[in-house]
């Protein structure tokens, strides 16, 4: 047990993980993250992907040992809390209690000044500037023929180093609650349309969201140059029927309802529908129908019914084409490629008729990421500690100044000395400042 | 050439000559030398910052405006203003001006590259969306400020090894008084100093980096929804971070000094290169605009 604690209680530990840290991480930058099997075998041979499997490198930053090193930093660190709190409790409680000639001149900063004044005169100058340069003070000891004091400031410096350790334990269990009780995904809503379904990434998993988020608009602009220059979508958020939030999302200015955040990620284009022309083979009739997209639409004159399904940009090197199905009732649906700019293609062909089309309207969807993240709030709160933390840490410290003024015959004698949690070059010219002082003042 | 640019390629020979001033000035052990390298270098840095605030101002006449910190040409000559900003206010604060000749490398180094790469696109690009953003400013900012300080703590570093090598007394030793001035070698600081100096600009560094690794997820959440994405320029961030959280926990609580933290201070700044450089150019990730 003893030997267990302390392992997890040695900072050559800590060093040693935040080394080993370090040095695996560089894997997952070296080895792509997002990869399919194929392609790490192609790269890394199959002897490589083996291995790659074997240690989880295709998602290292999630596999058990990454995610072991971390638990163990974390143990390693609360269990140095505990072990060093205590004593930083008492260095900080406790300022010596008694103050004497040997201790003073044993510890490595110390001073002593002689004094023509007596000593009540002395004393009164001496706590004059002892107040003006330290806030706490406590009187030792108070006779006629000697007087000490203890001052001491910035003795909450020395626990400024635990919040920095206290915001890394935070930031670790906001990012545990985000991944446990979040997710993270994407919806693509075509500009007129509306959607509550939202893809996870990774596992791909659909989610159904409790409101539907519309999308009136989407524009994205682009500077001369051709590059682009703003994304905007503007959405609606719609529950129970009524409207109950608007907004203009663009990037790095996401959405947020219900503790959800939709940002902007990307846009494409989608068929909004096509006008298309049918000849029946054996009659020769022809007739115009509108297709929205991925709508019924009835062919007059007919029981048949089609419907305009799916879309290619560019459908085997022949430009774009549109999928098309056709059904009956009791007969199996059956659907093929029209080609767009082909209209004498032979396989232009649905069920008895033949099909051209005569135009097709687009329209744009926007992408969006989604994201449901209720650790991100601890996170923000880890961070602003851990940075507040880390200034006060390397920039304040605990300073101390014991005092002792004896009665001298004629005159008196003071002795000084001081001490400091950091910095003690800084300190030691603090403390020839505040030594002057007094001697000026005393003389 | 462009006002702007042709201010900072001048500033670029600016910086030549004090880095080669400050060499000077070790080589044949003359205080003035330094002293003119230091009037050098703020000229430099001068000129420096007015090229900056030129480029700034043109890109608003440009009908463009952003502050000059978003691609590769703008961030480098932003990281070597900082470099030289950050070593002289520690030349100012302690009045030893023999760590010149490293910081004052880089900062020409970095601004020769930035200038006549033909890699690299120097004149006034408009923002992509992703980049509009005060999150990022503070982020670029915060990170190269820390950049510049690992950089000058890499300079003590290397100083400290020279002082170490031509130094018969050795390397640090705990409660030696005597700093074994060396006869022979170069008028750098005692090793006491330098280990000190070392140790308060890499706390400097630290902490900027954490500011500047914050700000950045702060965006990434704000642009993509996600604070953290193992990204390999995070993760590279996180790496430099990490190796001077070793240096920082190692020097605080094992109490280790001299030689260790020197080499320590070596390879944190070896990673800030490869967390600049190498992931541009060798791996790939959300923040490859940057070679664009
Ligand atoms: C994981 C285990 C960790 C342990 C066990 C640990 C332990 C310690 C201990 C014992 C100290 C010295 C406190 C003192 O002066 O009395 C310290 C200092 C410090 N730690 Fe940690 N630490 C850990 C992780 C971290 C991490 C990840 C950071 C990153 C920010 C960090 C930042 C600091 C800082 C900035 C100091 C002050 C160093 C100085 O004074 O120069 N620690 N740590």
């Amino acid at each position: 047990m003893k030997k267990i604690y302390d392992f997890f209680a040695s900072i050559k530990l800590t060093v040693v993980l935040l080394l080993i840290l370090a040095a695996t991480s560089i894997f997952g930058t070296v080895i792509p993250q997002d990869w399919q099997p194929f392609q790490y075998q192609q790269h890394f041979g199959d002897f490589g992907y083996k291995l790659i499997r074997f240690f989880s490198l295709t998602d290292m930053y999630h596999s058990w040992w990454f995610q072991l090193l971390l638990s163990i930093l974390v143990v390693n660190l609360v269990v140095c809390t505990l072990k060093r709190l205590p004593k930083t409790m008492k260095l900080v409680k406790v300022s010596s209690p008694s103050v004497s000639r040997e201790r003073i001149e044993k510890m490595r900063i110390h001073r002593t000044i002689e004094s023509g004044k007596d000593l009540d005169e002395c004393w009164e100058e001496i706590l004059d500037v002892v107040k003006k340069h330290f806030p706490k003070l406590h009187l030792l000891r108070q006779s006629n023929e000697s007087r000490g004091l203890v001052a001491e400031k910035g003795r909450y410096s020395r626990f400024a180093v635990y919040v920095v350790h206290f915001s890394i334990l935070l930031i670790f269990l906001g990012a545990l609650i985000g991944s446990f009780l979040g997710f993270n995904g994407f919806m693509n809503i075509d500009e007129g349309t509306d959607s509550s379904v939202v893809v996870t990434f990774g596992e791909r998993k659909m989610l159904e969201l409790p409101f539907k988020v519309r999308c009136e608009k989407f524009t994205v602009s682009f500077y001369d140059t051709g590059q682009p220059k703003d994304y905007v979508s503007r959405l609606l958020v719609i529950k129970d029927g009524k409207v109950v939030k608007r907004k203009e999302v663009r990037v790095n200015d996401p959405l947020r309802f219900d503790g959800i955040s939709f940002f902007q990620s990307n846009y494409g284009v989608n068929l909004k529908g096509a006008k298309i022309s049918l000849v029946d083979e054996k009659s020769g009739k022809e007739m115009k129908l509108d297709l929205p997209y991925r709508e019924t639409v009835d062919v007059p004159g007919s029981d048949y019914k089609v419907q305009l399904v799916d879309f290619k940009d560019n459908f085997s090197g022949f430009g774009p084409a549109l999928g098309i199905m056709i059904f009956k009732k009791d007969t199996e649906p059956t659907g093929s490629w029209i080609l767009v700019n082909f209209p004498k293609f032979h396989g232009n062909l649905l069920g008895p008729y033949k099909v051209t089309v005569d135009s097709m309207e687009k329209r744009y969807y926007t992408g969006l990421q989604v994201k449901k993240d209720p650790g991100v709030w601890i996170v923000w709160t880890g961070c602003t500690l851990l940075m507040i933390a880390i200034a006060l840490t390397f920039y304040t410290s605990h300073r101390r100044v014991w005092i002792l003024a004896e009665a001298g015959n004629p005159g008196s004698a003071i002795f000084l000395s001081g001490n400091c949690s950091k910095h003690r070059g800084a300190f030691k010219k603090e403390f020839e400042v505040f030594v002057d002082e007094i001697r000026r003042k005393v003389s | 050439m462009i006002l702007n640019s042709l201010i900072l390629s001048i500033t670029t020979f600016v910086y030549m000559g004090a880095a080669v001033l400050y060499l000077g000035s070790l080589t044949f052990r003359k205080e003035i030398l330094a002293k003119i390298g230091s009037g050098v270098l703020i000229l430099g840095l001068l000129s420096h910052t007015a090229g900056i605030i030129l480029r700034w101002v043109e890109s608003y006449k440009l009908g463009i405006g952003h502050a000059p910190l978003s691609n590769l040409y703008e961030s480098l000559v932003f990281g070597a203003w900082a470099i030289s900003l950050i070593y002289l206010v520690m030349e100012w604060r302690t009045g030893v001006r023999s760590l010149g000749v490293f910081p004052t490398t880089c900062a020409f180094l970095a601004m020769a590259y930035a200038s006549f790469s033909k890699n690299i696109e120097s004149s006034i690009q408009p923002l992509v969306p992703a980049l509009k953003s005060n999150w990022l400013i503070a982020h670029v900012i915060t990170c190269f400020l820390g950049y510049a300080a690992f950089a000058v703590s890499c300079g003590i570093s290397i100083a400290y090894l020279v002082k170490v090598r031509n130094n018969p007394g050795g390397d640090f030793k705990k409660k030696t008084g005597d700093t074994g001035e060396s006869t022979r070698g170069i008028a750098l600081p005692d090793i006491h100093t330098l280990d000190e100096l070392n140790y308060q600009t890499v706390m400097f560094g630290f902490l900027l980096l954490t500011v500047g690794i914050i700000t950045g997820s702060v965006w990434a959440n704000k642009a993509w929804g996600n604070y953290w994405s193992w990204d390999p320029k995070e993760t590279w961030s996180l790496i430099t971070w990490l190796v001077y959280a070793a240096l920082l926990h190692s020097r605080a609580v094992r109490g280790w000094r001299g030689k260790k933290i020197a080499w320590f201070g070596i390879i944190g700044f070896a990673c800030v290169l490869f967390t600049y450089f190498g992931v541009n150019f060798l791996l790939s990730g959300l923040h490859s605009y940057a070679t664009k």
